[in-house]
């Protein structure tokens, strides 16, 4: 602790703090532009300048350090005067044309101005031009680069904090600009944080562009509904429209960052194309709409002929929708349906796994931010490219790797940007993580066990690729023996998830599994075993391996009831269709991988007007009157219980939040009203006993980590793998015009090597013929330097290129043939599905 | 534009440069020497050839070549004449050379002759005040003590001169060992 | 009679080639550094002999060297600055071109002394020539032992690597220079810490002028009284001075430092051509503002120069006579430091070029009353608020000119035109860029 005085005031803080935080921390506002708190310093700007007593120059703020002692003067005629020079002389180049300037309102240049410059500038020669019109970056950077202020702030930011490293400083001296390779950030991200973190209108979002004044924006602080790091997101809208998504700097653990799909991709909430409207039921081979009375009339006829028959009844939620969704469902199936039989996600066969992971997660799971998890000497990531599939937990990654120091071992099928910082990395086949797991945990448990451990404390954050992953079920079992033994032997373990749906820790902690899960209950329908079936907001016609035996499947029950927003493919078989809210209407909360509940606020009054916005956009599909009859789902829930009789007792939110939280063991001390811009978190589930596990000899396991290839696949076929892409995230990502205009279609990722093996036409842009004797696709092919060779990789978001039919059941990875595409079918078939299986 | 792909030696000239530094980045001076060496100037293919050699984005190999005010990310004339007009070669008449250069050329300092022969250049202390004024051609040796009959000569000789993007070592401005002026 | 040290065998024939400067007894000093010194007592012999660094900042060599933690389980390095670029100054050249053998010794005995195993030499892209030579000495001293491993069977391993720089001359500052040389733009870095700490790839690194190497040798043969027994007690020993301008004997003079500026003008430089009278001297490069003629009785004395507000510098001597255009003379100066500006921070980037636009105007005769102020003032906001030396080096010559020369400003901004008739020929040429 250092004693200092700012203006006068006294104050202990501690060593090494940035006298910027320690005025800050006494209330005294430093005026900056090139400092940010999550950048290193660079003290550019000279803003900052203050006097420090005893330093004949003036001294920036944001980079120089207390000392004992230190006396501070922020408020001198001379810093004023500073303050006052810098400010004219960055002005002397800035254009001035706010008023047609998107940064106008929220420009730390115009605050700073108007509060420390001088009342008019003496420069009378001409101003500095770059360039005339504006530069299109890529489709959603554009830049005016005659306002840029060199603080470097994107391009530090999009290194440090991002890692693209896509944005740089071109030229020297007054005539540099930040700007991409070539003018272009045609390959960078797409994330925008660039955008963010701009303090003049330099870099510009171009969906936002010259849509609406920041001030007229009603804003609504909410939830990324798409991977499970849970961001925080502000949106903004006017007049029931959103018109841009940003992050504030105080709020959730992504504090502004925010990736490309939270960013751009909620615009999906705008596309009403696919947008279910009304309840549909089946008559005679068609749906037609009818009324929410007639169609739960219609679900209560069909559900005595099933009780009569003494048929199971399943039900399958989706792990995106909030906690009071799930748990309505949960109290539905149990009260009106009599059933046990649910799953949360159709990807996974993880009946097997559920008890081991209940356990894993009793024990280990941290529930803390993934900041302070990740205070330890090692980490270890197993099956995820955190970099596509959890971008803002990648960035936590990095910074706290830069903070921190610690060895980081990444196992994962796909290279990611985390590869280049790890001590050690390995690309595996999904299958191998067994091996994987057995030899580094077990060598980490030999490591010299007399202290100083070099690994004292431990954080295991494992990916959804392992739970996919055939071996799931054994990888868990080897991980919670061997977590299980380091903890024995005196590590601190710590134990995070990084899951690609935003609820998915939510689902399970309300304990949406059963010992039934998806894949049996398909099985139950082959046999006929099986009556009903309730999905909401999933598609397993596209999402679950083999689609054919799907379909059979589904064809058996006698009801199938399918609740979404949109339109899906499962959709073709259901009896029964429930129009249901999307994320942007939808209220309540989601539970984030790190067990933090924070809460979902819907971003527009629905549904109103939604179908208003719709007459505008698209008046031929909705003749008006027209009167979107969606609902939230738990709504729905409570009326289809008290239409069959059964007063479920979920009015209100509140209502429902409260029940679930005397129910859900964690979730006790929660209050819905009173989650803070930071979430709270949910405490463990359950209490394990202290176990009386005696620590295993593992050494047997042990399996060597420097292998360099993959097995070799038979006869030059590839291990095909699927998972999300940086771009899209589930099939709700396809509804975003933005993200769609930035990846449009499907691609196959493979490595240099192979590529080239492939002969000529299978470079970068080229396209492939991708097959197996279930299912054919030609793709553009993307290389990538870090794949290993004989894997193939295929985004799994893209609808119309219905991956599911390339594996069968229990078939992952599977293998497929690549060649190089005849020109014909390149022209003809884009990157969606082939007529293919004969 | 013709395309800069980098031959085989010249990547191989690339990666024998990496082992004298700690980290593969600082060899990109180095590697983009050898190609203007090479071609004349840096191309965008070049930067990202470069830029996957070292482990780098293009854009910050793009950073490097734009910094450097002798790195040229665009074609430039066979004869790149840099004439100094730093303060002791412009009291020496430094402008006058600029001057009779591009009358003579019939272009201003900082463009490049129609067919393209010659780009002008007036540039900062080249480091041989006492020798003014001075001119450097094509990164070759000075041109020294610069009279309007010397530029004539000069102009003449490097007219006669073969193009290409490499000229050959301009051996008639200067002998290659100079003589500095020393005082007792 | 001065003794001549770092220029004796300067125009020695061949004293490039090992053989020749062998002959002439080169490489005794390192052979003696490593046989009878340790490595501490080797700083502590440079300490004593109260050696200032000839790049610029004039800061005690052997007192950096000490800064070098002796616990770092960190390599060390040594950079040698051969980026001269500041102009008016071209001594390292010389060294660089005559004498390459004597700045690798000196490098080879700082490089013991400070327990660095490889040291590069940053050099300016422009000294083709001098890179040839330098790299032709190098690779003769590693093909006679006196580099790579074992040197002279001394256990000491060293790897000289030169690094050529492409036309910067921020990156003579010594942290742009180690941003340069990682691969990086040539800015500055923020200091603390200092490089002697936390220098390139974040090792402790020592970087040392040209001719401040050259120095060591003859320091290590010939005793550090002896090199402080030579001009100014506070910053002795011999110094390479360069003359340019308008005199009548340009070139680089080898003399003690302390000796006045009007000695080293008037008698070893003969004074102004054609007769004509001295107006103004620039005694240390351009950064280092310039003495009107009345004033050229001060010592050339790092402590001397800096009282009288001025600096040593790089001894880089600038002279103009009488018929030589102040304004002129300030606007081609503060062209050089807005084109060389890093761009890195606010003042110098964006208010260099505003003072370099009311300079021009000026000076092509459109200036308006109360630019000489408007001038005074935009100094002061600049001054002393840059991230590094070189903003603030403009604005020291900026200030030089105003403060001694205000009538020449003033009479163009009233007249209109030059006093001296100088054919009014707008100067700012342009570089080819891309
Ligand atoms: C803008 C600027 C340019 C500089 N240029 C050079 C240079 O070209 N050569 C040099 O030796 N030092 C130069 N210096 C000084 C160096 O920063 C550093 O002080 C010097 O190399 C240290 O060596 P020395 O102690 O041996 O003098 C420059 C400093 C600044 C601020
Ligand atoms: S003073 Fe000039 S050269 Fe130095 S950091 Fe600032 S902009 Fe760069
Ligand atoms: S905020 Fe301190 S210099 Fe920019």
């Amino acid at each position: 602790m250092a004693l200092i005085i700012i203006d006068g005031v006294s104050r202990q803080v501690g060593d090494d703090t940035l006298i910027l935080n320690a005025a800050a921390a006494l209330g005294v506002e430093i005026p900056t532009f090139c400092s940010h708190p999550r950048l290193e310093p660079m003290a550019s700007c000279r803003m900052c300048l203050i006097e420090v007593e005893g330093i004949g120059k003036l001294q920036p703020a944001c980079a120089t350090r207390v000392t004992e002692g230190m006396v501070v003067h922020t408020d001198t005629a001379k810093v004023r005067e500073t303050r006052k020079s810098m400010l004219e002389m960055l002005l002397a180049n800035h254009p001035l044309d706010c008023p047609v300037c998107d940064k106008a309102g929220e420009c730390d240049l115009q605050d700073h101005a108007y509060e420390y410059g001088a009342p008019e500038s003496r420069y009378d020669e001409d101003k500095r031009r770059f360039h005339n019109a504006d530069l299109p970056l890529n489709s959603v950077v554009i830049a005016n680069l005659n306002r840029c202020i060199q603080c470097n702030l994107c391009i530090r930011y999009c290194d440090e904090v991002v890692g693209a490293q896509a944005l740089g400083a071109i030229g020297i001296g007054a005539n540099q600009i930040a700007t991409g390779f070539m003018d272009s950030l045609a390959g960078c991200d797409h994330c925008g944080n660039c955008i963010e973190v701009c303090p003049v209108g330099a870099l510009m979002s171009r969906p936002f562009r010259y849509k609406a004044r920041p001030w007229d924006l009603k804003e609504v602080d909410t939830v990324c509904p798409f991977c499970g790091t849970g961001c925080q997101i502000s949106v903004g809208a006017r007049e029931g429209e959103l018109m841009r998504v940003h992050s504030k700097c105080e709020t959730g653990l992504n504090q502004e960052a925010l990736c490309v799909r939270g960013r751009f991709g909620i615009d999906f909430a705008n596309s009403t194309e696919q947008r279910l409207q009304q309840p549909l039921i089946r008559q005679d081979k068609d749906l037609v709409a009818v009324s929410w009375n007639k169609a739960f009339g219609f679900i209560g006829e069909k559900l005595k002929q099933i009780r009569r028959s003494n048929k199971t009844i399943g039900g399958l939620v989706s792990p995106s929708l909030t906690n009071e969704t799930l748990y309505g469902f949960q109290k539905l199936m149990h009260h009106v349906f009599d059933s046990n039989t649910i799953d949360s996600f159709c990807r996974w066969p993880l009946a097997e796994a559920y008890p081991v992971l209940e356990q894993l997660i009793d024990r280990f799971y941290s529930r803390k931010p993934l900041e302070e998890l990740l205070k330890v000497d090692r980490l270890l990531i197993i099956g995820s490219n955190v970099t596509d599939e959890n971008p803002i937990s990648e960035y936590l990654i990095r910074e706290a790797h830069r903070a921190n120091r610690f060895d980081m071992t990444v196992l994962s099928p796909r290279p990611s940007r985390l590869d280049r910082m790890a001590s050690a990395y390995q690309r595996y086949i999904p299958g191998e993580e067994p091996a994987l797991i057995a030899s580094i945990l077990s060598s980490l448990a030999n490591e010299d066990k007399q202290p100083p451990l070099r690994s004292q404390s431990i954080a295991v954050l494992v990916g959804t690729d392992l739970l996919r992953s055939p071996g799931a079920t054994h990888s868990l079992q080897l991980l919670l023996e061997h977590l299980k033994t380091l903890q024995t032997n005196g590590r601190s373990i710590g134990l995070q998830f990084l899951f690609d749906r935003c609820n998915q820790l939510g689902a399970w902690d309300l304990g949406v599994t059963s010992q039934c899960d998806f894949n049996q209950m398909l099985s139950m329908c082959d046999q006929g075993q099986m009556g009903m079936l309730y999905v909401v907001g999933e598609d397993p016609l596209l999402s679950c391996p083999d689609p054919e035996r799907v379909k059979r499947a589904l064809s058996q029950l006698d009801l199938l009831i399918v609740q979404d927003a949109f339109a899906s493919d499962t959709m073709e078989l259901a009896d029964v269709v429930l129009p249901g809210f999307t994320f942007a209407e939808s209220t309540g909360t989601f539970t984030n991988n790190e067990g933090r509940v924070q809460r979902v606020r819907p971003i527009y009054p629905p549904p109103t007007k939604t179908v208003m916005n719709a007459y505008k956009a698209a008046p031929t599909i909705y003749p008006a009157p027209f009167r979107s009859q969606a609902k939230l789902d738990v709504r729905i829930f409570s009326e289809m219980a008290l239409a069959l009789g059964t007063d479920l007792g979920l009015s209100s939110l509140e209502q429902v939040f409260c029940e679930m939280a005397a129910t859900v063991p964690g979730y006790a001390e929660l209050d819905i009203n009173d989650l803070g811009n930071q979430g709270r978190f949910s405490g463990a589930t359950l209490n394990t006993p202290e176990s009386s596990v005696k620590p295993t000899t593992l050494t047997n396991l042990e399996c060597q980590l420097t292998r360099q290839s993959v097995p070799d696949t038979p006869d030059d076929n590839f291990y095909l793998i699927t998972g999300n892409s940086m771009f899209h995230s589930g099939y709700l990502s396809e509804y975003s015009p933005t993200l769609a205009e930035i990846e449009n279609e499907p691609y196959v990722e493979l490595s240099e090597l192979d590529a080239l093996a492939l002969g000529p036409g299978s470079a970068d842009g080229d396209y492939v013929l991708v097959s197996n004797p279930h299912h054919q696709l030609t793709l553009k092919v993307k290389t990538n330097s870090g794949f290993a060779r004989g894997v193939a990789f295929i985004p799994e978001n893209f609808k119309a290129a219905q991956l599911n039919r390339f594996f069968a059941q229990g078939d992952y990875p599977c293998l497929v043939k690549i060649r190089v595409a005849q020109p014909a079918a390149v022209d003809e078939a884009v990157g969606s599905a082939e007529g293919n299986t004969q | 534009m013709a395309t800069q792909k980098l031959t085989i030696s010249l990547k191989a000239q690339i990666n024998a440069i990496i082992p004298r530094y700690v980290e593969p980045r600082s060899a990109v001076m180095p590697a983009l020497h050898l190609i203007q060496d090479e071609f004349g100037y840096i191309s965008r293919e070049a930067m990202e050839e470069v830029a996957t050699i070292l482990g780098l984005t293009p854009v910050q190999v793009y950073e490097i070549a734009s910094f450097y005010h002798q790195f040229h990310t665009k074609p430039i004339g066979c004869h790149h004449l840099q004439v100094c007009i730093n303060v002791s070669c412009m009291l020496l008449g430094a402008e006058n050379i600029v001057s009779q250069l591009e009358q003579s050329l019939n272009i201003e300092s900082g463009q490049t002759t129609a067919d393209g022969r010659f780009t002008l250049s007036a540039v900062q202390c080249l480091g041989s005040c006492d020798t003014a004024p001075v001119m450097q051609i094509n990164n070759q040796a000075y041109c020294e003590h610069l009279t309007g009959q010397r530029v004539e000569e000069i102009l003449q000789r490097l007219r006669e001169a073969p193009m290409g993007h490499r000229p050959e070592a301009f051996a008639g401005a200067q002998k290659d060992q100079r003589e500095f002026t020393v005082a007792k | 009679m001065f003794e001549q040290t770092l220029l004796k065998n300067i125009n020695t024939e061949n004293y490039h080639q090992l053989e020749v400067y062998r002959t002439g007894g080169g490489y005794a000093g390192l052979r003696k550094a490593l046989n009878e010194y340790q490595p501490d007592q080797l700083i502590q012999l440079v300490k004593d002999s109260q050696l200032r660094g000839r790049g610029g900042a004039g800061f005690s060599t052997g007192v950096k060297w000490s800064f070098i933690p002796k616990d770092s389980v960190l390599p060390t390095y040594l950079c040698c600055n051969a980026d001269e670029s500041e102009p008016g100054t071209f001594k390292d050249r010389l060294l660089i071109e005559k004498d390459p053998h004597g700045l690798i010794e000196g490098i080879a005995i700082s490089c013991y002394a400070i327990g660095a195993k490889i040291a590069y030499i940053y050099i300016r892209f422009e000294f083709i020539y001098g890179t040839r030579i330098l790299q032709q000495a190098i690779d003769e001293c590693y093909a006679q032992g006196l580099l790579g491993k074992n040197i002279l069977g001394s256990g000491f391993d060293l790897e000289v690597i030169i690094h050529r720089g492409a036309g910067a001359y921020i990156c003579g500052e010594e942290t742009a220079l180690l941003e340069s040389l990682e691969g990086y733009r040539g800015q500055p870095r923020l200091k603390p810490p200092f490089p002697a700490i936390s220098g390139l790839y974040a090792s402790p690194t020592i970087i040392n002028n040209v001719e401040t190497l050259a120095c060591i040798p003859h320091i290590v043969l010939r005793g550090a009284q002896w090199f402080s027994d030579i001009g100014s007690p506070k910053g002795p020993g011999p110094r390479l001075y360069c003359l340019s301008g308008m005199i009548n004997k340009p070139g680089v003079y080898e003399l003690p430092t302390g000796i006045p500026l009007r000695e080293l003008v008037e008698e070893h430089g003969g004074g102004a051509p054609n007769g004509k009278k001295i107006k103004a001297v620039i005694p240390g490069g351009v950064s280092a503002p310039m003495f009107a003629e009345k004033d050229l009785d001060i010592a050339m004395d790092f402590d001397a120069l800096a009282a009288a507000g001025s600096m040593f510098g790089s001894a880089g001597v600038i002279v103009m006579d009488e018929d030589s255009c102040i304004v002129k003379v300030t606007l081609s100066m503060l062209e050089f430091f807005h084109i060389e500006s890093c761009g890195k921070c606010t003042p110098c980037r964006e208010g260099l070029g505003w003072v370099l636009k009311l300079l021009r105007r000026i000076e092509a005769g459109a200036g308006k009353h109360g630019d000489a102020q408007e001038l005074d003032r935009l100094g002061e906001a600049i001054f002393g608020n840059c991230f590094c030396a070189l903003g603030d080096g403009a604005i020291m010559a900026l200030r030089g000119a105003l403060g001694n020369f205000r009538d020449e400003f003033d009479y163009h901004i009233a007249k209109g035109h030059c006093p001296f008739k100088t054919e009014s020929i707008v100067l700012h040429r342009t570089r080819a860029t891309g």
